[in-house]
């Protein structure tokens, strides 16, 4: 029996049909489940936290959200090394339940994505590059290393930030997973669209079976993605952010 | 310093959100009031709308019984100091300070990007 995944949707989410849609298109099988039925959340063996503005991101994004019915079942599966996935407003959760860097306890967090430097919503294409060995995180594990994963970055708070010491230990303990790059490759400052400390797009737990990542690979997941295909690609064909979805797939099968 | 609040005089829906969720939490709090702070003069276009907010100068800057002012360390500003929190019980007592603390650190503070000023 295939695993099951749980794609979450709390009030205001709003990226779940197509990152539930991404993960068919990979073999998964993979069930969106709303707020009302948290209770069901026990039986998944693997969570996918998608992007959007649960509970309108009251107090900060994903304060409110990582106390949610839904977050206890996620912790508890974290814990027993069930994969888990936030995009996005997924991803601040993560950080906001200490679940991501994990080096603090639970619900009590160490570094958060937060305000972009301009003070402003950016939504632009981006390149993640892979930074960290493949093997650092259950779910990069089948992608090749240096991989570069094109995405999308919308968000108005996507900005790493730590106290100096946390980021320290971020950095040292290998958190960083995918770092923002030019589509070339390169990683450097003028790659990073939002002012995130140690250029992170993406960071994991120390255990590496939690994943956090700002921008969206599931919106650059098809041939209809890309506004200049000029009618010469397949709409419904599988486009770069869909490697990521893949390397999910393949370690769902391997923690089978 | 001098401190501009700028609260809601409609209903706010952050402000009952806070309440609800730290009940959840386990804090004896029934009633939540949220203003945002402004040194009196930086409050930016837009921040104030007769039409839905009541502003006042604070004669104090410093978090009053019952209040806990979060403030963003190293954050970009827009003029905006702080977001005050005013914690009540149902007898409209302020909460005290330990209560405060706690509803600090369980909900309203991220200590990795925020501080927390509590009413002694």
């Amino acid at each position: 029996m295939s695993a099951r995944v749980a794609v979450l949707v709390f009030p205001g989410t709003n990226s779940e049909e197509e990152t539930h849609r991404l993960l068919r298109d990979c073999g998964v099988d993979a069930e969106i489940v709303h707020w009302s039925r948290a209770e069901t959340l026990k039986s998944y063996d693997a969570y996918v936290l998608p992007g959007g503005f649960a509970y309108e991101d009251r107090i900060r994004a994903g304060a409110i959200a990582a106390h949610d019915r839904m977050m206890d079942f996620v912790i508890e599966g974290a814990q027993k090394q069930r994969l888990v996935l936030g995009i996005c407003n997924g991803a601040q959760m993560l950080l906001e339940t200490g679940l991501v860097p994990g080096t603090g306890p639970i619900r009590q967090p160490t570094a958060a994505f937060t305000h972009n430097t301009s003070r402003h919503f950016i939504c632009m294409p981006v390149t993640m590059k892979l930074v960290a060995a493949p093997s650092r995180c259950a779910i990069t594990a089948a992608l090749p290393e240096h991989a570069c994963v094109p995405a999308w970055a919308a968000h108005g708070q996507g900005r790493l930030a730590a106290h100096a010491d946390d980021l320290a230990v971020i950095a040292q303990g290998d958190h960083v997973v995918f770092a923002y790059a030019h589509t070339d490759g390169r990683v450097d400052a003028s790659a990073v669209p939002n002012g995130s400390a140690l250029m992170a797009a993406a960071l994991t737990n120390r255990e590496g079976n939690v994943l956090a990542m700002m921008p969206h690979p599931e919106r650059d997941g098809w041939g209809y993605s890309h506004l200049d295909r000029g009618g010469r690609r397949d709409p419904l064909a599988p486009s770069g952010g869909s490697v990521l979805f893949a390397a999910f797939a393949a370690a769902l099968r391997v923690s089978a | 310093m001098s401190l501009v609040a700028i609260t809601l005089k409609i209903p706010d829906n952050e402000a009952y959100t806070a309440l609800r969720a730290l009940q959840r939490l386990g804090i004896d709090v029934a009633r939540v009031q949220r203003s945002e702070l402004y040194r009196e003069h930086d409050v930016p276009e837009g921040a104030y709308n007769p039409n839905k907010h009541v502003m006042h100068i604070l004669a104090h800057a410093a978090p009053s019984a019952g209040e806990i002012w979060i403030e963003e360390l190293d954050g970009p500003s827009d003029g905006r100091r702080f977001v005050a929190w005013r914690l009540l019980d149902a007898t409209q007592t302020p909460l005290g300070h330990n209560a405060l603390e706690l509803a600090a650190q369980r909900l309203l503070c991220n200590p990795a990007i925020e501080k927390a000023l509590i009413a002694a």
